[in-house]
């Protein structure tokens, strides 16, 4: 990554470069629950309350929405939050992934 | 508004515990399952098995490698100690809430094994004429055992809780 020459008042190529790998290392994660024809949605429900803390209402809406629409944003974050979100979801049999928010 | 049931539920909450209220049949139809899966969990390689190990990182299949090599063996051994707890617990009279997670975990890692050997559709429907209705049968009970146990579970989480 590299900084600023003092002469150069427009931002050269490499700064526009490297402004832009600090925004994309800056991005936060977001984990995502894909739907699937074998989960039950009380089950759902009850994973989102009990790993996330969410209400059972929040966790409703958010199990429909993987239901109804096929997938949902459970979690955003640093990349390490993701992933151990990803990995308790995957405990219990949830399907999920994680990507940079866009 | 109270819900009729034709049959007792198979798990009541008492306190801080859990009663199982199955019959010695299904007790020792449990023990068998549990043992069947623990086998196939631990051997590691039926192709059923692919929806407990899904990719993480869909878009990239080098950060996909190292995230599986990194948690795969640990998603077995969690998986096989849900088992192992069931398999100690058939026979009780009641459970504690950790207990009541293992069998929740049994249930539903089971229900996908078995649903994906038979490659099932939401909006299939039951034929009893079916090569595979034995399997389909099988996954409707563990899903009614499943909403059950959830039913249970669901008092045990904490009243206060934050939304996003």
């Amino acid at each position: 990554m590299r900084g600023a020459t003092a002469s150069s008042p427009q931002a050269t190529p490499e700064q526009t470069e490297a402004v832009s790998t600090i925004e994309a290392a800056d991005r936060p994660w977001v984990t995502i629950v894909w739907d699937d024809p074998v989960n039950l949605m009380h089950y759902v429900t009850y994973v989102f309350q009990k790993l996330f803390g969410y209400s059972r209402a929040t966790a409703d809406r958010l199990m429909l929405d993987v239901h109804h629409k096929g997938r949902a944003t459970v979690s955003t974050g640093t990349r390490e939050k993701a992933e151990m979100d990803v990995f308790r979801l995957h405990e219990h049999g949830l399907w999920a992934t994680m990507q940079q928010d866009n | 508004m109270i819900r009729r049931r034709q049959r007792p539920a198979a798990f009541q909450r008492v306190g801080d515990r859990t009663l199982i209220r199955l019959e010695e049949e299904e007790r020792l139809i449990l023990v068998d399952l549990a043992g069947q899966f623990r086998s196939v969990v631990a051997d590691d390689h039926d192709p059923g098995l692919r929806r407990l190990y899904p990719t993480a990182y869909p878009d990239d299949t080098d950060q996909n490698d190292d995230y599986t090599i990194l948690v795969h063996d640990d998603l077995v051994t969690a998986r096989l100690a849900a088992i192992d707890s069931v398999l100690a617990t058939t026979g009780n009279q009641s459970i504690d809430a950790g207990e009541l997670v293992s069998w929740m975990d049994m249930f539903s890692g089971l229900r996908l094994l078995v649903g994906t050997r038979l490659d099932v559709c939401e909006d299939d429907v039951f034929d009893p004429e079916d090569a595979d209705a034995p399997s389909r049968a099988l996954l409707a009970w563990l899903g009614y055992l499943l909403e059950e146990a959830v039913g249970v579970a669901g008092e045990f989480l904490p009243v206060d809780r934050s939304d996003l």
